[in-house]
C-alpha cells in the first residue's frame, strides 16, 4: 500500500481547494511551498508520487509547460476523504419552521432529459445546417419541451463551446471530444474566467442554441443516448436502450456526477461545493453553513444548490434566518410487482413517481403527455396511436405494455379506443417512420422481445462516471470516510515505497551526483564556509536541512541566503511535526490546503535565521520516496 | 396499490387520490372541504385546489399551516413549495374584503387601507366604488353588487358578501303531510345537506345527478326561506312539472303558483318561467320584453333549474339581482360554451355536489349499465359516407340505416321494459317510429300532446317512446329503464349525461343505456367525447360490436 506523506495529503487538499479538476502548472506549484510548512522538494516529490500512483494526471507536451490535473472522478473520491463533513441534520421537530423557497416545480434531471430526448426521437433528430450549425426553429421547439430555463443555468459553467452563440460555435462544441478540448492547456485564472463567463449574460441563446438544450444535447452525447450524424443529432438506439435500463436514481446519480465532472469542474469553487454537497445524505435538512464548514465558498454553494434545485434534486429554504437545503430522496422504483401506471377509463394514464425510465419513454412514444409533474399524466389519443405505429407498435403491443405496467386489464373504453385507432392506417405527418422503426426495434419493448440480442448493451453507459452521491442512509453525514484504495495506472497495487528511480532523483535534485554524499547522509559539523555551501545547495533544491543547535535538533527550511564577507545568514523557518492533540483552537500556520486536517498531526512553523557563526551540525534532508 | 400514501399533489394544484386506499373515505371527506372534485373515473379521483376552494376552506376555519400540514400528511412527498405559497396567499386574502349594509348603504370594508387602494386599482371593480367613508371603507353602488364581486374575484380578491339578502315577499309554505302516495314528503339526507349548504352559503349551485331529486332541493329551499320565488327552467314541460311538484308536495295552492311562458303570463308568489321567455325581444338590439318579471317583484329566491343551460342575457340580468338569493340546480356543471366561471360569479359557487356513482351506490338513483353498440354501415351507406364532404359525414353516420336493426334487437332484448329511443335527427326518428310503430315526441309536438304521451308512458300504456332532444332535460319519466340513443349532438358531454339521466330514477332493476355508434366513422370520436363526462363520473361503458 502506498504510504501517504503529510505533504501529499496537504497537496491534494491544496489542489482540490484551489484547482478542483482544473489543470495547474509548475509555476503555480512553486508558490505553494510558501503557503505551508513544505519545501519545494517535498512538493515536487509529492507531485511525482501522486502521478505515479495514478491520482494525478501529467501532461508533458513537446511544447509549453508540463501540467498536472486531478481528474474529476478522482477529485470527487478524494474530496470526501480530505474534507470530511461535520454536520448534523436539523431535528425533525424543527422542520416545521422551515420555509421552503417557492421555486417553480422542477423535474429530476433524468426525467427532464428523457422528455427532450423523447421529443428529439419523435421529430427524427435535430437537423444540422450545411455548415454544421443547428436548425434553429427545431432547436427552439426542443427547448420548449424543457422546464429548465437559461436563467437557471446562469451560475453554472456549461462548456462555452457548446453554449457559444452562433451556429458555427455550437456545431463545433457538441461532440464527445469536447471534454478534452476544454481541458487542453493551462488557463490561468480559469476559476474566475469560468465563473465570470457563466454570469456575464453572454452565454445565452442569442444567435445560438438555447443553453438548456445545449446541456441536454451535451449530456445526451456524453451518456451515449444521442449520437452525432453528418446531418443531425439523433437518438442512438443502443445507447438509449442502455440508458433506459438504469434505475431512476442510478440515472440521476450518474447525471449529477456528470454535471460535477463536466460543468462544475470548470470552476474550482463550484466543483468544491458540488463535491461537498454530494456528501450530505438525502432526505434531511442541513444548514448551508455546514456545507460551507468544509471550506466551500458560500457563493459557490448558493450557485450549486440553486442549480441542483433546478435539476429537481434539491430543495432550499430558510430556517430561523439560516439558509437550509435538503437533497431529495429518489422515489422507490417499481420492481414490477407494484404497478407504476394507472390506466383510467377516460383514456388518461397516470404515471406514478415510482415508474422507471423505460416505461416512461415508451409512453412518450404511444401517448400524448398532458402533465409532467409529480405524477405524469398522458392521454391515449388517435394521434398518439398513429405515432406509436411509426415506432413499430401494434395495438396488441400497446395493450400488453399498458396491462403489464398497470397490472390490470385495460378498461373497456380504452381497449375500444385503441382498437379503433390502430385500425386506422394513415401515419402522422412530418415524421420519419424509418427512424422510428429502427429506434423502436433496437430499444423498445415490443421489438426487443423479438430481438433479444439488442437488449441492454452496456457500452455507452460505461462512459457515465461513477456516482458522486454518498449513499449513506443514516441521517448523519459520512464523518470518517476511508481513503480510496490506491492503484497505479496499470492497476497494480502499489506496495513499493523505496528509493527514487535514478532518473527521477537527478530530475528532482539536479547535480546530486556531484554533491558530496556526506552532505545528505548524516549531520556533521562543517567549516562555516562549507556549511554555507550545504545551506545554499539545500536552497537550490528547495529542500530542508536538519540542524543541531542549542542542544536540540530541528528542521530548518531555508528561503533566502545572504553572504557578507566571510559570514553568511540564511533566512527561513523552523518546522516541527506535532500530534493532533497539540492543535490549539487558533493554531497558526494553517493554509487553504490544511483547513480540514483536523484530527491529523500538523506542522508548527516559526520564522528563523541561521548564521555561519551559530551553526553546529547539519545535513541536507531529502524527502523520501 | 402497494404504497402507503393515497394522495399525490401536483404543483399546479391538482390532487390525485387513490380511491382504493383503505383510508380513502377519510381523505375524501377532507378533500371535499378544501378542493373541487374534477372527476372520478374508475377508482381514481382528481381534485383541484382553486382560489375558490381555498377561500371556502378559509371560510370553514382552515388556516394555511393547518391545511398544508394535513395535505402533507396525506401525501408522502409534501406540498410543492410554490403551491404551498399559493395556498398561503389565497387563505390570507380571504376575509380582507367584506360587503356590508350600514344605515341603508352598501359598503365595502377592507382589512387595511392598502386593501382599499387595491380595490380601487382593480379597474372593473373600481367603477362601482363611491366615496370613501374612512380609510378602510368605501360605499358601493347597490346595482353593481354582483359585478363588483365578480370583478374583484376575477382579480383574485374575494369579497365576503355580508350585505344580506332581501327577504322577499313573505310566503307561508310547508311540505304536505301526505302527497297522495301515502308517504309524507321528506328530504333525503343529501338533499337536506344540499339545502343547508345553500342556505348557509347564501347563494350558489347544487350539483346532483339526474334522478337524484334536484327539484326537491329547490322545494326544500323554498320551504326553508318562506319567500316569494321565481323559478326559471329550460322549457315548458319543465314548467309544468315544477308546478305539479310544487302543488303536490307543498302546501302551495294552484292560485299561488303561476306559469310564465310563451302561452301564459301568470305572475304569482311562486312563478315558474322559461329562460326563453326572458330572452325574448322584438329586435336583435331591442330591450328584453319580459325583463320586468325579474325586476318588478321582490323575489326573495330565484331558482335556476338546469343552470348549465342559462343563456347569456339571463347572466346579465342576474348580475343586477344580487339582493335576491340565487340557487342553481344542475346535474352537469359542464357548459359547452365554457362559461362555468360566470355561473360561479353570478349565481354563486358550487355549494354542494355528490358524484353520480356515490348517489347510485346509496341506491337513490338507478344502477345503470352503459353500452356502446358499434353498428357497421352497409356497403352502399359506407360508400355514400366515404364520398360525402366532411361536413355531411356526421349526419350520414348518425342516420346509418342499419341502426334500425340494432334498435330492433335491443327492443327484443328488453321486451316489456319502458324504453326511450332518443335521437338528434328528426328524419331518423320518424323512420324508426314508423318501423316500430312508436309514438314520437319532437319540438313540433304540441305541449298538451307531449304531456299526454308522457303520462301514457308513465302509466305503462306505451312501452317505448321515440323522443328528440326536447326530452333531454327536465322530463319526468320515472319508470323509463332503457334508453337507446340512436344519434346525438356531435360531442356534447352534457347531452349524453342528461339522456342517461332520463332512466336514472330509482327502480328495482338496473337501467340500461345504449348508444349506437356507426363503426368506422367520425361518430366514434364524437361518442368518445360525449362519454367523457360520465366516464369522469365513474361510469364504465362496455362496447358491443353488432353484426
Amino acid at each position: 500500500m502506498h504510504e501517504w506523506s503529510d505533504a501529499e495529503r496537504w497537496l491534494l487538499r491544496r489542489i482540490l481547494a484551489g484547482f478542483g479538476a482544473m489543470p495547474f502548472d509548475g509555476g503555480q506549484l512553486a508558490g505553494w511551498a510558501a503557503e505551508g510548512p513544505w519545501t519545494g522538494a517535498e512538493i515536487r516529490l509529492a507531485i511525482r508520487r501522486l502521478v505515479r500512483i495514478g491520482v494525478l494526471e501529467e501532461r508533458s507536451p513537446p511544447w509549453g509547460d508540463r501540467t498536472w490535473r486531478l481528474p474529476a472522478a478522482e477529485a470527487v473520491r478524494w474530496h470526501g476523504v480530505l474534507f470530511p463533513v461535520q454536520a448534523d441534520p436539523l431535528p425533525p421537530d424543527e422542520e416545521v419552521w422551515i420555509r421552503r423557497d417557492a421555486a417553480a416545480h422542477r423535474l429530476p434531471l433524468s426525467l427532464e432529459l428523457m422528455l427532450v430526448w423523447a421529443a428529439l426521437e419523435r421529430c427524427g433528430g435535430l437537423p444540422l445546417t450545411r455548415k454544421g450549425g443547428f436548425h434553429r426553429p427545431a432547436a427552439a421547439r426542443l427547448a420548449a419541451e424543457m422546464r429548465l430555463t437559461e436563467a437557471e443555468l446562469a451560475g453554472v459553467p456549461v462548456p462555452p463551446d457548446i453554449a457559444a452563440g452562433g451556429e458555427e460555435g455550437a456545431a463545433v462544441g457538441v461532440r464527445n471530444g469536447g471534454r478534452d478540448d476544454a481541458r487542453d492547456g493551462v488557463r490561468n485564472g480559469a476559476r474566475d474566467g469560468a465563473r465570470d463567463g457563466a454570469r456575464d449574460g453572454g452565454r445565452t441563446a442569442s444567435g445560438g442554441l438555447p443553453l438548456q438544450l445545449a446541456m441536454a444535447l451535451d449530456l445526451g452525447l456524453e451518456c451515449g443516448v444521442l449520437k452525432r450524424e453528418p446531418e443531425r443529432i439523433a437518438v442512438d438506439p443502443s445507447g438509449l436502450s442502455a440508458w433506459l435500463a438504469l434505475g431512476r436514481s442510478e440515472a440521476d446519480d450518474a447525471l449529477r456526477a456528470l454535471l460535477a465532472e463536466r460543468y462544475a469542474s470548470r470552476d474550482p469553487a463550484l466543483f468544491f461545493a458540488a463535491c461537498a454537497l454530494a456528501r450530505f445524505p438525502a432526505g434531511r435538512w442541513f444548514c448551508l453553513a455546514d456545507a460551507a464548514g468544509t471550506g466551500a465558498d458560500a457563493g459557490a454553494l448558493e450557485a450549486w444548490t440553486a442549480f441542483m434545485a433546478s435539476c429537481g434534486w434539491l430543495e432550499r429554504g430558510s430556517w430561523r434566518g439560516e439558509r437550509v437545503f435538503r437533497r431529495k430522496k429518489p422515489p422507490e422504483e417499481s420492481d414490477g410487482r407494484i404497478p407504476a401506471l394507472r390506466v383510467l377509463p377516460d383514456l388518461e394514464v397516470w404515471v406514478l413517481p415510482e415508474a422507471g425510465l423505460r416505461c416512461r419513454f415508451e409512453l412518450e412514444r404511444v401517448a400524448e403527455r398532458t402533465s409532467a409533474d409529480e405524477v405524469f399524466v398522458y392521454r391515449l389519443t388517435q394521434a398518439g396511436c398513429a405515432r406509436a405505429k411509426m415506432f413499430g407498435y401494434g395495438r396488441d403491443e400497446v395493450v400488453s405494455f399498458l396491462e403489464r405496467e398497470s397490472g390490470a386489464p385495460l378498461p373497456a373504453p380504452v381497449e375500444a379506443a385503441l382498437a379503433d385507432w390502430f385500425a386506422e392506417t394513415a401515419p402522422a405527418s412530418g415524421v420519419r417512420p424509418s427512424d422510428f422503426r429502427r429506434a423502436a426495434r433496437q430499444e423498445g419493448m415490443p421489438t426487443e422481445e423479438k430481438d433479444p440480442e439488442n437488449r441492454m448493451s452496456s457500452g455507452p453507459v460505461n462512459r457515465v462516471p461513477p456516482a458522486l452521491a454518498s449513499r449513506t442512509s443514516s441521517g448523519q453525514v459520512d464523518r470518517v470516510p476511508s481513503a480510496p484504495s490506491i492503484r497505479t495506472r496499470s492497476g497494480r497495487e502499489d506496495a513499493q515505497d523505496g528509493l527514487f528511480p535514478g532518473d527521477d532523483l537527478e530530475e528532482l535534485f539536479p547535480g546530486i551526483g556531484a554533491v558530496p554524499p556526506s552532505w545528505l547522509r548524516a549531520m556533521r559539523r562543517y567549516h562555516p564556509s562549507t556549511a554555507g555551501l550545504v545551506v545554499q545547495q539545500a536552497l537550490a533544491w528547495r529542500t530542508a536541512l536538519r540542524l543541531s543547535a542549542g542542544g536540540g535538533e530541528f528542521e530548518f527550511v531555508p528561503l533566502g541566503f545572504e553572504r557578507t564577507a566571510d559570514r553568511w545568514e540564511a533566512r527561513g523557518f523552523i518546522r516541527e511535526r506535532k500530534p493532533a492533540s497539540d492543535r490549539g483552537p487558533a493554531c497558526g500556520g494553517a493554509t487553504a490546503g490544511e483547513r480540514h486536517g483536523a484530527g491529523e498531526p500538523f506542522w508548527e512553523v516559526r520564522p528563523a535565521f541561521i548564521r555561519s557563526c551559530e551553526t553546529a551540525e547539519l545535513c541536507i534532508l531529502l524527502p523520501r520516496d | 396499490m402497494g404504497r402507503s400514501a393515497p394522495l399525490w399533489i401536483q404543483s399546479d394544484g391538482l390532487l390525485l387520490a387513490d380511491g382504493r386506499h383503505p383510508d380513502f373515505a377519510e381523505l375524501r371527506d377532507f378533500l371535499h372541504g378544501v378542493a373541487e372534485l374534477v372527476k372520478c373515473p374508475g377508482d381514481l379521483y382528481t381534485y383541484r385546489l382553486t382560489p375558490l376552494s381555498l377561500w371556502h376552506a378559509a371560510a370553514a376555519g382552515w388556516t394555511a399551516d393547518g391545511l398544508l400540514g394535513k395535505l402533507g400528511a396525506w401525501t408522502g412527498n409534501g406540498v410543492p413549495p410554490a403551491l404551498a405559497e399559493e395556498v398561503r396567499r389565497q387563505i390570507a386574502v380571504y376575509g380582507r374584503f367584506r360587503l356590508v349594509t350600514r344605515e341603508g348603504r352598501l359598503l365595502l370594508e377592507c382589512a387595511a387601507p392598502s386593501d382599499l387602494s387595491l380595490a380601487r386599482e382593480t379597474e372593473e371593480a373600481a367603477r362601482w366604488l363611491e366615496a370613501e367613508v374612512d380609510e378602510r371603507t368605501a360605499a358601493v353602488r347597490p346595482e353593481g353588487r354582483g359585478l363588483f364581486k365578480q370583478a374583484m374575484a376575477a382579480a383574485g380578491l374575494p369579497v365576503i358578501d355580508e350585505a344580506g339578502y332581501r327577504a322577499g315577499g313573505p310566503l307561508s309554505v310547508a311540505f304536505r303531510e301526505s302527497d297522495g302516495t301515502g308517504c309524507p314528503p321528506r328530504l333525503r339526507d343529501y338533499q337536506q345537506e344540499a339545502v343547508d349548504a345553500f342556505v348557509d352559503g347564501g347563494s350558489g349551485v347544487v350539483v346532483l345527478p339526474c334522478g337524484a331529486g334536484k327539484t326537491w332541493v329547490g322545494l326544500g329551499a323554498l320551504v326553508r326561506l318562506q319567500c316569494e320565488t321565481l323559478i326559471l327552467t329550460p322549457n315548458g314541460t319543465s314548467v309544468r312539472q315544477w308546478i305539479r311538484e310544487l302543488t303536490l308536495r307543498t302546501t302551495l295552492t294552484s292560485g299561488e303558483v303561476g306559469a310564465y311562458t310563451g302561452e301564459r303570463k301568470e305572475v304569482r308568489p311562486v312563478t315558474v318561467a322559461t329562460y326563453q321567455v326572458l330572452t325574448r325581444r322584438r329586435s336583435k338590439t331591442g330591450p328584453f320584453l319580459h325583463r320586468g318579471l325579474f325586476m318588478d317583484r321582490e323575489w326573495g329566491l330565484i331558482i335556476y333549474d338546469e343552470v348549465h343551460l342559462l343563456p347569456a342575457p339571463v347572466f346579465r340580468m342576474t348580475a343586477e339581482l344580487q339582493a335576491a338569493r340565487r340557487l342553481g340546480l344542475t346535474a352537469t356543471l359542464v357548459r359547452e360554451d365554457g362559461r362555468e366561471t360566470d355561473v360561479f360569479a353570478l349565481i354563486g359557487p358550487k355549494r354542494y355536489e355528490l358524484p353520480w356513482r356515490a348517489v347510485e351506490g346509496a341506491g337513490f338513483i338507478a344502477r345503470a349499465r352503459c353500452t356502446e353498440v358499434r353498428v357497421p354501415m352497409d356497403e352502399a351507406a359506407a360508400a355514400r359516407y366515404a364520398a360525402a364532404p366532411r361536413g355531411e359525414r356526421p349526419r350520414l353516420a348518425g342516420e346509418n340505416p342499419r341502426k334500425a336493426e340494432a334498435v330492433r334487437r335491443l327492443l327484443e332484448r328488453h321486451a316489456g321494459e319502458p324504453t326511450l329511443i332518443i335521437g338528434h335527427y328528426l328524419d331518423q326518428l320518424k323512420e324508426l317510429a314508423d318501423i316500430f310503430s312508436l309514438p314520437l315526441v319532437t319540438g313540433e309536438t304540441p305541449h298538451e300532446e307531449r304531456q299526454r304521451l308522457y303520462d301514457r308512458f308513465n302509466r305503462g300504456e306505451i312501452r317505448a317512446l321515440a323522443v328528440s332532444k326536447v326530452a333531454n332535460f327536465a322530463v319526468d319519466l320515472p319508470d323509463a329503464s332503457v334508453a337507446i340513443q340512436v344519434s346525438g349532438s356531435f360531442g356534447s358531454r352534457q347531452e349524453e349525461a342528461q339522456r342517461l339521466g332520463r332512466i336514472l330514477r330509482p327502480k328495482n332493476s338496473a337501467a340500461s343505456f345504449y348508444t349506437l355508434v356507426s363503426d368506422g366513422t367520425v361518430e366514434r370520436e364524437f361518442s368518445r367525447r360525449r362519454k367523457q363526462f360520465l366516464l369522469e363520473q365513474g361510469y364504465v361503458y362496455e362496447t358491443e360490436w353488432w353484426t
